[in-house]
């Protein structure tokens, strides 16, 4: 099974006064990982919503596979959803909980047990937990049973709302792999929405950045990250310097963004704009080291690898010299910021 | 005093108002004399005079079904009324339901005399009921909603999951409501068993509850052995305990509820 493919055309969506959706069009492809990426209240819930039925947009069109879902109802859908609270049921057993989607499917007995235990097998839960209620639950655990509930169905769509928020960094690692996993080995077009750009290049085929209820840019993770559309783009998918188009060594006006891990120490050549400066502060991120260099009265943000940061001897306070070529500069040609 | 002394003080105060007149009428109830006040020792007689009171009989009868009919009935509506409320907004339906709680009983006990005499209909079982279940609405809609019966993202997570309405009404509001349902159930079940003013209004020749037969006993108490003093009290204890047992019934459902 190749998967469906989702496509939302010119969608639409108010509640009252507040327009969340503001025409997005988006092909979410078969079998593939769609990240919605963008800062809280941007409309990735209620475009999730509008995906699995929840909510009827008031203009615009869903399809599946080419088909108007429009109306399809969200229980005629066959789409398995993880809500950005969970929704677990709380007067039910992790197994109850499981097995809800298939009991109203009219699957009973042995086959039942099967398809439950097969499920929560792939989530990494095991018998222990059949009868625990899912109030007991660690959030990571709670997670995968909500995981499991929607992947029980076989869903034609995966649609999953910030499915590994409030977990601590291991755990969510760990989460993350098995998410990419279990989608690569089902093969289920999956809708993943997220405001973590880390998470985002770690699950997603295709990127999808939203903004105010628009969609800003679409691609894979590598594409948006080299050409961001914009400066919203650079500095919400990565992090970037914004400067001033002449400081940045380009002859014209405006904005452009630089890359934190583009900006060179003490370049040796190689480099096409040179300025002198001051060390201001140094966070140390692990396999990186951040700085911050004071240039003419302009702090700029560099990323170096701790290796090299150690070998340069740099400390707070050092007169260093930073550079970077003009091919590492992004311009853009609307100034939206 | 302390203030903490007084507030036991004053505990103390109110709970022996209260539960004086509830104790004399108990122990009342198994003196051999037909007369309060006066004890001739202890007998059980006035409750096994009850076994043969038909009257008695009639009315609890009379009593218990209206209480389940109208319980029954008012959760029933008011569970639909408030199922469809999303959200928590304030809408025409509480508009409504408020004002029969700070009416006046008197008042309406009234109307619904006004209103079933000018419908002409016939006064017995039925106005007595619908009376009743007129004003159990309010405190059942008000039960219901206080208590929450929408979850509608767990509704949500239903619907994705294939669930129709019937389905998850039965497996996700239904069990998930319960504590609410069950407590509105018992607030109108003993509204309706207890009742006394409104039934009087809208009572009918010859149909009577067990309130409006203690109430007729007591004006003319030398009528029979069953109307005398310590029959009634008998009588009224056992209409108490039937009221205090649905309390307890109710209180170690909670209890065993939240310790679930
Ligand atoms: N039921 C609702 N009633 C009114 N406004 C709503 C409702 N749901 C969402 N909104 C508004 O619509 C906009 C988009 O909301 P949405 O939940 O889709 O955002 P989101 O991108 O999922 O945010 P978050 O990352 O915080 O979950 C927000 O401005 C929000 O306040
Ligand atoms: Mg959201």
């Amino acid at each position: 099974m190749a998967g469906v493919e989702v496509r939302f055309e010119d969608v639409w969506k108010s509640y009252g006064a507040v327009i969340a959706l503001r025409g997005v069009t988006l092909t979410a492809p078969g079998g593939r990982i769609t990240v919605l990426l963008g800062p809280s209240g941007c409309g990735k819930t209620t475009l999730l919503k509008i995906a699995a039925g929840l909510l009827e947009p008031d203009r615009g069109r869903v399809y599946f596979n080419g088909v108007d879902y429009t109306r399809v109802p969200a229980e005629r859908r066959d789409v398995g959803m993880v809500f950005q609270d969970l929704a677990l049921f709380p007067h039910m057993s992790v197994f109850e909980n499981v097995a809800f989607g298939l009991r109203v499917r009219g699957v009973r007995g042995l086959e039942l047990e099967r398809r439950v235990r097969e499920v929560l097998d792939l989530v990494g839960l095991d018998r222990s937990f059949y009868n625990r209620r899912v109030t007991e639950l660690s959030g990571g655990q709670q997670q995968r049973v909500a995981l499991a509930r929607a992947l029980v169905i076989e869903p034609k769509v995966l649609l999953l709302d910030e499915p590994l928020a409030h977990l601590d960094y291991k755990v969510k690692q760990k989460l993350l792999e098995e998410v990419r996993r279990i989608q690569r080995s089902l093969r289920i077009t999956t809708i993943y929405v997220t405001h973590d750009q880390l998470e985002a290049m770690a699950v997603g085929d295709v990127i999808a950045v939203m903004r105010d209820g628009y969609v800003v840019q679409v691609g894979t993770p590598r594409e948006v990250y080299e050409n961001p559309r914009d400066l919203y783009v650079a500095s919400f998918f990565g992090d970037a310097n914004i400067l001033d188009s002449r400081f940045a060594g380009l002859n014209s006006d405006g904005l452009v963004a630089l890359r934190f891990e583009d900006v060179i120490l003490n370049p040796n050549g190689d480099v096409d704009v040179v300025y002198e400066g001051v060390v201001e502060d140094i966070v140390f991120q692990g396999a990186f080291v951040s700085l911050e260099v004071n240039v003419n009265n302009r702090s700029l943000r560099l990323l170096v690898p701790r290796r090299e940061f150690v070998r340069q001897g740099v400390s707070l306070g050092s007169r260093v010299r930073v550079g970077w070529k003009l091919s590492d500069v992004r311009g853009f040609n609307s100034g939206r910021t | 005093m302390s203030s903490k002394q007084l507030l036991r003080a004053y505990t103390y105060a109110i709970a022996l108002l209260l539960y004086t007149p509830i104790a004399f009428m108990v122990v009342s109830s198994f003196n051999s004399s037909p007369y309060v006040g006066v004890w001739e020792g202890f007998t059980t007689y006035w409750y096994q005079l009850l076994l043969r009171d038909s009257e008695a009989h009639i009315a609890l009868v009379n009593s218990l079904t209206i209480a389940i009919v109208s319980s029954t009935l008012s959760v029933s509506i008011a569970l639909l009324a408030a199922l469809q409320v999303r959200g928590r907004r304030l809408t025409a339906v509480d508009a409504l339901v408020y004002p029969p709680i700070v009416m006046p009983e008197v008042a309406e006990a009234v109307a619904l005399f006004l209103a079933f005499t000018y419908l002409g209909v016939e006064k017995g079982w039925l106005t007595v009921m619908l009376g009743h279940t007129a004003f159990n609405l309010a405190f059942a809609y008000v039960t219901l909603t206080v208590s929450r019966v929408r979850f509608e993202e767990l509704e949500d997570a239903a619907r994705t999951l294939g669930a129709g309405r019937l389905r998850i009404f039965k497996d996700i509001i239904l069990p998930l409501a319960m504590p609410g349902i069950v407590a509105a159930l018992a607030i109108t079940f003993l509204l309706s068993f207890t009742n006394f003013i409104k039934t009087l209004f809208t009572t009918g020749p010859g149909f009577y509850t067990l309130p409006i037969l203690i109430w007729n006993r007591a004006r003319r108490p030398g009528i029979s052995e069953f109307a005398s003093q310590n029959a009634l009290n008998a009588l009224a204890t056992l209409v108490t305990l039937t009221a205090l047992s649905i309390a307890v019934a109710y209180t170690a459902y909670m209890l065993r509820k939240a310790r679930r």
